[in-house]
């Protein structure tokens, strides 16, 4: 049986541009939220967020493929990832450009990251802004396939806060149904007006460090980035390959906003990605949580583990570390994942002096064994919850 | 895929030869609402935005009488009312106190979310928002979803998006629509430097297998990407040959002309394959918008339905860079 492998991936977040970056700060427990530099906002004095540490410009001296032609920051990000994840699995632009290569990306706002310019524009009190193009969910996408040539196949899927994990599952499907050979998958967002107001009007943006599991947690903080990994096929897999083992897409059907005590969703969608995944579930190692820090999101969550384990896991939430990066979110801790996986290690939780004491489970920092299977969550607004799995090749 | 049923709330097009009455004061054609009332609960239709309102109006009635294994949607913007409301709110408040009813209403994965809350589905649950190939997207969804999970034998899969001011203004700052005083009743055929815009709501119950009530079904469904027009008619012609068709099998070509001219020489160059072929241009009823291709399906059963013999009816367009076919069959009876 033909197994979807992980082929390559690329990252950029509040940890910094790349893969390494990312983990070097995992490894020394440096969180990279704080006060933003770059994001314009009345929030930004006063509340944490993770930003991506470097402004448009600096952003775009790290492309090694030149700016993308509509030049949003939500672009720059995405094609910053993407670039990464096509040069670490070795991708060739023949392959690139093949009819049996296809993308599927996310995001929730896209170009809305320049409210103020989608603002003028759309009631028309300027000229045509240098976005107009931009602000369509599906144009950074549509700048990358322009860019690399990918004719293959598109797709954009926008289902809130697990729009990659999605993108991820779809793209696995593709590749099993032989449909495609290869498929890049992941997602973008930055910080945007749009998004911190909606967030704050919904009362759950902790102003302070989110604190993901602590029996103190307020709210969640905001973050930025893009992740996408390349998937490919194969029957025969090498020893450490990752692989995509399981995966599932489930509705929690109880409100638009939030998730339901009873966690429905969250727990169909661990124990469908299990059974995708032929596992039984302590054969999990780590979970990487969806973990925003809301009260409502890490109560649920946390209820999920103990109906589907029997003893849960050690899990954590990295959003400790990089913020609520919304379609990004997803991609970026299937990275995380991943590199749990080839490093044999997991990180400090942050800012959880207190964890929830309802549950018998404590998070468990810095996991350091052989690990073989990590559980990934992502549950977004619409009650769209998704889970899942990556293994190792023994 | 089979398709059992089909609902649309579309455009009004008056039956008369001048449309200036219309276009004198919206510029496009808006939907003609239908009553909601007994359809969508009347304490959650005071909050919805209006791509939710008639997404809902077009799925509850089939998501009520059938089981439904997966919930698909494809739609290029979703609420975007909502969403530059919710905009204007952040810029004219100085980002003060906000209430969130537009933020949540203008996801566009709001929909799905809103049909699985009111029929307690927890079923797979996806939203595609990939400009004019959404649609597309959420067919092909689909297709995997039946492929690899033996428990979806059925879904809900939906076409909806709504003109706001917003959106019309933006998207004819960037040239997809035009702002006509008024337009000719063939407009389809005209040369503007646009499209003329519209909006709409399509829903689908279709099932994996057939059934003793349709026979119609999604045969194939091929998206293209940056292709230049010699690759769209090599895609049209390749994909006949992967189904063992030749170009007379085609009884029925429907194309999405939209009166803008840098369109028509693909059309003309796709329509020239199928001189045999009854020929329909479906945008000359619910005119331009993202997601169209969910009408021109909906045609498609409508037509089909009607057929006694094997028939094939086959669904081109393109817009923004991005190419599509539908093949729908008919099995005889």
């Amino acid at each position: 049986m033909s197994q979807v492998y992980v082929a390559g991936f690329g990252i950029v977040s509040a940890l910094g541009i790349g893969a390494e970056s990312n983990l070097k700060h995992l490894k020394k427990g440096v969180s990279g939220i704080r006060k933003p530099k770059y994001f314009h906002s009345k929030y930004a004095e006063n509340y944490h967020f993770g930003e991506v540490p470097f402004s448009d410009e600096d952003l775009i001296r790290h492309l090694s493929f030149g700016p993308p032609e509509n030049c949003s920051r939500t672009n720059i990000l995405a094609q910053l990832a993407f670039e990464e994840a096509i040069q670490s699995a070795g991708l060739s632009t023949s392959e690139l450009s093949s009819f049996r290569t296809g993308i599927i990306s996310s995001s929730t706002v896209g170009g809305m990251c320049n409210t103020d310019d989608l603002y003028a524009d759309a009631n028309e009190f300027q000229d045509p802004s240098q976005f107009i193009h931009t602000y369509d969910n599906a144009n950074h996408a549509l700048e990358l396939a322009k860019k690399f040539k990918i004719k293959g196949f598109m797709d954009v899927i926008n289902t809130a806060c697990s729009s990659s994990a999605n993108a991820i599952m779809l793209g696995t499907q593709l590749l099993l149904s032989n449909q495609l050979d290869c498929v890049i998958v992941g997602g973008v967002d930055s910080l945007a007006k749009y998004t911190v107001n909606g967030f704050n009007s919904l009362r759950i943006l902790d102003p302070a460090w989110c604190k993901p599991f602590d029996e103190s947690r307020e709210g969640l903080n905001l973050g930025e980035g893009a992740g996408y990994l390349v998937l490919k096929k194969s029957a025969i897999l090498e020893k450490n390959t990752l692989y995509v083992n399981g995966y599932a897409n489930q509705n929690d059907a109880f409100h638009p906003s939030a998730t339901s005590e009873e966690a429905h969703g969250p727990i169909l969608a661990m124990q469908k990605a299990l059974v995708k995944a032929e596992l039984v579930p302590n054969q999990i190692d780590y979970i990487n949580a969806h973990g925003t820090g809301t009260p409502n999101n890490d109560r649920t969550e946390l209820f999920a583990f103990s109906q589907v384990f029997d003893g849960i896991p050690p899990y954590s939430s990295t959003k400790s570390y990089t913020g609520h990066t919304l379609a990004a979110a997803g991609a970026i801790e299937a990275i995380y994942s991943l590199l749990a996986l080839r490093h044999n290690e997991t990180w400090k939780a942050l800012n959880n002096p207190t964890p929830i004491e309802h549950f018998k489970a404590q998070e468990k920092d810095n996991l350091q064994k052989e690990i073989h299977h990590v559980m990934s969550n992502s549950f977004g607004f619409g009650g769209n919850c998704s889970s899942l799995i990556f293994s190792k090749v023994v | 895929m089979y398709i059992q049923e089909a609902n649309h709330i579309g455009i009004h097009v008056p039956d008369s030869d001048d449309l200036g009455n219309i276009f004198l004061e919206n510029k496009c054609f808006l939907v003609q609402e239908p009553d909601y009332t007994g359809i969508i609960p009347s304490n959650i239709l005071r909050r919805m935005g209006k791509a939710v309102r008639l997404g809902m109006g077009v799925a509850l009635p089939i998501i009520q009488k059938y089981p439904v294994d997966a919930i698909i949607m494809g739609t290029a913007n979703g609420g975007l009312e909502d969403c530059i409301k919710f905009l204007n709110q952040i810029v004219e408040f100085e980002e003060g106190v906000l209430t969130p009813t537009n933020f949540v209403q203008s996801t566009p994965n709001a929909l799905a979310g809103q049909l699985a809350i009111l029929t307690q589905n927890h079923c797979y649950n996806n939203t595609h928002t990939n400009n004019a190939l959404s649609f597309e997207n959420a067919l092909i969804d689909l297709k995997l979803q039946f492929e690899d999970h033996e428990n979806i034998q059925n879904a809900i899969v939906g076409a909806v998006d709504e003109i706001s001011t917003y959106n019309f203004t933006i998207d004819c700052l960037t040239g997809i629509f035009i702002k006509k005083d008024q337009v000719a009743k063939n407009w389809v055929l005209e040369n503007y430097k646009g499209a003329i815009a519209g909006e709409g709501a399509t829903m689908f119950y279709l099932t994996k297998h057939s059934n003793n009530t349709s026979t119609i079904k999604i045969k194939a469904i091929s998206v293209g990407l940056l292709l230049d027009e010699h690759e769209i008619s090599e895609n049209v012609k390749e994909l006949l040959l992967k189904h063992q068709l030749s170009v007379n099998d085609i009884q029925f070509i429907s194309t999405g002309r939209n009166g803008d001219e840098r369109y028509q020489s693909i059309y003309d160059q796709v329509e020239a394959l199928f001189p045999n072929a009854a020929l329909n241009h479906f945008k000359s009823k619910c005119a331009e918008y993202k997601t169209a291709t969910g009408f021109a399906v909906y045609e498609a059963f409508q037509t089909l339905q009607k057929q006694t013999k094997t028939s094939h009816y086959l669904i081109f367009n393109t817009l923004n860079q991005r190419q599509s076919l539908i093949l729908i069959e008919k099995e005889s009876n």
